[in-house]
């Protein structure tokens, strides 16, 4: 098993109503899961190749709850990595080089009915997880905003997170409000549904901090 | 504006109609629309004025019609059957939201409800474990709630999740459980696998009491968390009672 690490921020957005039933293990809100996870990566490497800077965006499609399979995902890779790089974040994306469940990639990957052959553009990713924005561009293929909560009576941001004890893609997550569109090999198209902001920070055997 | 001194501080249990995890914590919708569930909490530390409210336990079932904070809600208190009629006018008062200000949980709540059903008083048998993610409370004849860890659906695995709410004036971080309950009479309900929650709150004229309202200063919660309670703030004493 090659060692690798990755420490991102992300910003994910579903289809399902804030705060996502399945972060619960109960059923998605609206019957089946529809994201877009997309990750700016600090630092990392896969045995001895950098990933510090690059840009991953995923689109992924369930007919039904994620633990049911029959999944389709889609991997957009930083234009900028090298081929090295390339096939390193492919490794990882696909739950490889991983011990089994102790990922989101990995538990992802076994619920994958179809991985479509993966794009390389140019990727925007600004996030700041602790204020609860951000924004995602891939020209022509996903566009995604994200911004805090708001209650529903006096308009004020609501802050509130997700502390997941055996998580296996955060431990620590910030919830927002994100809408989003992806117009490639996978179409979606949310509306103030689930933002998903989080610093994570995994490795071969998940969660490293 | 100076109000009666009072605090009612212990552990607190409810369950909501809503999935895992409910929405309107995120001030998102309810999962099926309405809300309706029950709660309770045991007071291991309380007063009102003079009044020592110790020991005593209170509960509530209710129902929204839609989102809690479109209103029109209905409730109804349960009282310990051992209170004093001095302990009951504290807790009244309590629950009815006076001598607090507006914004604190009784009020936020009270301002949604438009039937208040008269209130019982009964026995209320309250089991709250945080280690074990395991609680519930019984009102014989009138409801009852179980709340049991929420599992994994592939492996079985216990899932421990916490909502942590920086700012929220009814809990600031709470276990995330598994809920099954019923209630009979004028506020009927029977639910299985719906949202259940187990946290530990301190309330008085201001709100929640921050100091004391997170179960991180609980020993038993093993769970990462930010927002660290300084150890010489814990309170060993009370928190040994939370099981």
């Amino acid at each position: 098993m090659t060692p690798w690490e990755i420490q991102a921020d992300e910003l994910v957005n579903c289809n399902c109503a804030y705060g996502c039933p399945c972060q619960f293990n109960a059923l998605p809100t609206y019957g089946n899961c529809e994201a877009i996870a997309a990750y700016d990566i600090k630092k990392g490497h896969f045995g001895d190749v950098k990933l510090d800077g690059l840009r991953v965006v995923g689109t992924f499609w369930w007919p039904g709850p994620i633990h049911e399979g029959e999944g389709k995902a889609h991997f957009i890779i930083d234009e900028r990595a090298d081929e090295d790089q390339r096939a390193a974040l492919l490794s990882i994306l696909s739950g490889d080089h991983t011990e089994p469940g102790k990922t989101i990639w990995n538990v992802f990957a076994a619920t994958f009915a179809e991985v479509l052959e993966p794009d390389f553009n140019a990727i925007a990713i600004d996030v700041d997880v602790e204020a609860r924005t951000g924004k995602v561009h891939v020209d022509g293929l996903v566009e995604v905003t994200g911004e805090p909560i708001k209650n529903p009576v006096t308009g004020e941001e609501h802050r509130a997170r997700i502390d997941l004890e055996d998580g296996f893609e955060y431990s620590v997550a910030e919830m927002g409000s994100a809408s989003g569109k992806s117009t490639g090999p996978i179409p979606l198209e949310f509306k103030d549904s689930y933002g998903q902001f989080a610093h994570i920070h995994l490795g071969n055997n998940g969660i490293m901090g | 504006m100076a109000y009666v001194d009072w605090k009612i501080k212990g552990p607190k249990i409810g369950a909501c109609s809503c999935d895992h995890g409910c929405p309107c914590e995120f001030n998102g919708l309810p999962s099926e629309g309405l809300c309706e569930g029950l709660e309770a909490q045991r007071i291991d530390e309380g007063w009102f004025g003079d009044v020592r409210l110790d020991g005593l336990v209170f509960a509530a079932k209710f129902r929204w019609p839609g989102p809690v904070h479109e209103g029109r809600g209905t409730v109804q208190a349960v009282i310990d059957k051992r209170a004093t009629p001095e302990q009951i006018d504290a807790l009244s008062k309590i629950l009815d939201g006076e001598e607090q200000e507006p914004t604190t949980i009784f009020n936020i709540y009270g301002s949604t409800i438009e039937t208040e059903l008269d209130p019982v008083f009964s026995d209320i048998d309250f089991d709250c474990n945080f280690q074990t993610g395991t609680g519930g409370f019984k009102v014989e004849g009138v409801m009852e709630l179980k709340l049991e860890p929420i599992r994994n659906p592939v492996t079985g695995a216990p899932h421990p999740a916490k909502i942590v709410l920086p700012t929220g004036f009814e809990f600031r971080e709470a276990d995330m459980a598994s809920s099954s309950f019923k209630a009979t009479g004028g506020l009927a309900f029977d639910r299985t696998r719906c949202y259940g929650m187990l946290t530990y709150a301190a309330y008085g004229p201001q709100g929640i009491i921050e100091s004391e309202s997170s179960p991180a200063h609980n020993p038993m919660i093993r769970a990462p968390t930010k927002t660290h309670i300084d150890d010489k703030e814990r309170d060993d004493d009370t928190l040994g009672n939370t099981s």
